[in-house]
């Protein structure tokens, strides 16, 4: 096995490089921007109306799902453009090239948390007295532990469909009936 | 030294053998050309070469290793690309060559080097997707040379380019034969093999039907090119002939192998015969000749020939 250092260079040049990327994680942190800073949220500071929340906050509870259609945009395609087989080419084994998308999976899962968590926490730090209560209460803990087990589950999804149905578009319509679950 | 040796390698998929225990050897320095139509079983070939393809039976060898571990570093030897050029098309041309230099190990001054053998380095920034197909043809030819492989392994490397794009890749294919590359080529451009390669293997449903140095499969055989108002009696004619060896149809005319270099000699039996050719002229003998004769491909083409020439 190669060092995963290299594994996980190539894939952070791919991921970073590619729109989909940015725009899937530019949405999932709007998304939770507007829900932490609308009324009821962390804080009233941004004043934005009511109705927002009542609106975003579902979004915010498919961010998992973000994660499961970011990875099928990435590794998916990998087949039609026959990168994967050019990959195994120029001289990784299969095992290597699929342990590379693991890596891409906990990098993106580890991403998608602490985004979450430096935007759930903004609120306290910019207006400390705001909300009323700690910074960190035993129930955010739990919520914290759901979430990951949440995004794991959803990126393994989006992984296992990539590589059983090989194309981006092909696999978002399969996991379609996931994300309606 | 042998750099690659199969011995019988079988691929069979469900519905066909692609690959029908082909046999062959690559000499340390040839220039191979691998040629046969399409569906003959060459990227096939090429893909068990390279790992990608599970043979269904027999072995080969690569640069001598022939165990899975062994063949893993043997493959960090070669430098190859199968079928059309596999990049990432959102990638600008020198980053779709740092993934492929990662894999490989090699730094980032090799990358330059290689962009500027194939004379892409002004267009390395512009994304993969931007390119002409002679420019995917010379980015798939520097990613192969990265490592500096001792065998470059290329699969229809002139494939849809114009004659431009055709030399480009032909001068970078004859400047890495200089440097004393082993190259194995695979492609179904005829006289484009002849021009680069020092030794072919003609396959033909997947099996080998020809090996050899160019010179050999060519041959020395002399042939004629005629052409008369009646095609299907030239023919019957000229098949009668007891000095001709072969008869088939090519674009030019009737094309017959003669055991003798009298073409008087022809004019007179056909004259002889009612037949007054309106052409006649000798022909050197092409590797698409000896091609046509050991896979029998030109059968169709002259069936069809003859029926536009008949109505």
């Amino acid at each position: 096995m190669r060092l995963p250092g290299v594994l996980a260079r190539i894939e952070a040049l791919k991921a970073v490089k590619r729109p989909a990327f940015w725009v899937t994680m530019g949405v999932f942190a709007a998304f939770n921007t507007i829900a932490n800073f609308a009324p009821g949220g962390g804080s009233e500071r941004a004043g934005f109306p009511d109705a927002w929340r009542g609106i975003i906050e579902p979004a915010i509870n498919l961010g998992p799902v973000f994660l499961a259609a970011l990875m099928i945009l990435l590794f998916a395609p990998e087949f039609r453009w026959r990168t994967a087989r050019q990959n195994v080419i120029d001289g990784l084994s299969k095992e290597q090239f699929y342990w590379a998308k693991v890596l891409l999976l906990a990098v993106l899962v580890a991403l998608f948390f602490v985004t979450s968590v430096v935007i759930g926490t903004l609120p306290f730090v910019l207006d400390p007295g705001g909300g009323g209560g700690t910074f960190v209460e035993p129930m955010d803990l739990n919520y914290m532990l759901g979430f990951v087990v949440a995004l794991l589950l959803w990126s393994t999804a989006g992984l296992m469909i990539s590589a059983l149905v090989r194309a981006a578009g092909a696999g978002l319509g399969s996991a379609l009936p996931l994300f309606h679950l | 030294m042998a750099v690659i040796e199969t011995t019988g390698l079988t691929k069979r998929f469900p519905a066909v053998l692609a690959v029908d225990r082909v046999s062959l050897t690559v000499e340390q320095g040839q220039v191979f050309g691998f040629l046969g139509p399409n569906g003959s079983g060459k990227t096939t070939t090429i893909g068990m070469l390279m790992g990608i393809i599970k043979p269904t039976a027999g072995s080969f060898r690569l640069f001598g290793a022939g165990a899975p571990r062994d063949l893993l570093a043997a493959r960090a030897r070669v430098g190859a690309t199968l079928e059309t050029p596999n990049f990432y098309p959102y990638l600008s041309g020198r980053d779709n060559l740092r993934i492929a230099a990662a894999i490989k190990g090699i730094g980032k001054a090799r990358i330059e080097e290689c962009l500027d053998i194939v004379g892409l380095r002004g267009r390395g920034k512009h994304r993969f997707r931007t390119y002409s197909l002679g420019m995917k043809q010379r980015l798939a030819l520097a990613a192969t040379m990265l490592n500096d492989p001792e065998l470059i392994v290329l699969d229809e490397p002139a494939n849809g380019l114009d004659p431009k794009g055709m030399k480009e890749v032909r001068d970078i294919i004859r400047l890495l034969a200089d440097r004393g590359k082993t190259i194995f080529l695979s492609s179904h451009l005829l006289w484009e093999v002849e021009r680069t390669c020092t030794h072919v293997s003609i396959v033909r449903k997947g099996r080998v039907v020809g090996t050899g140095t160019v010179a050999e499969i060519v041959g020395d055989e002399i042939t004629a090119v005629v052409r008369a108002e009646d095609d299907e009696a030239l023919r019957t004619a000229l098949e009668a002939f007891p000095e001709a060896t072969s008869v088939r149809a090519s674009d030019e005319g009737l094309v017959v192998a003669l055991a003798s270099d009298d073409l008087a000699a022809l004019n007179r039996y056909l004259a002889g015969h009612g037949i007054y050719v309106s052409h006649l002229a000798r022909r050197h003998r092409s590797l698409e000749d000896a091609f046509m004769d050991l896979t029998g491909e030109d059968e169709g083409v002259g069936q069809a020939s003859l029926t536009e020439f008949a109505s």
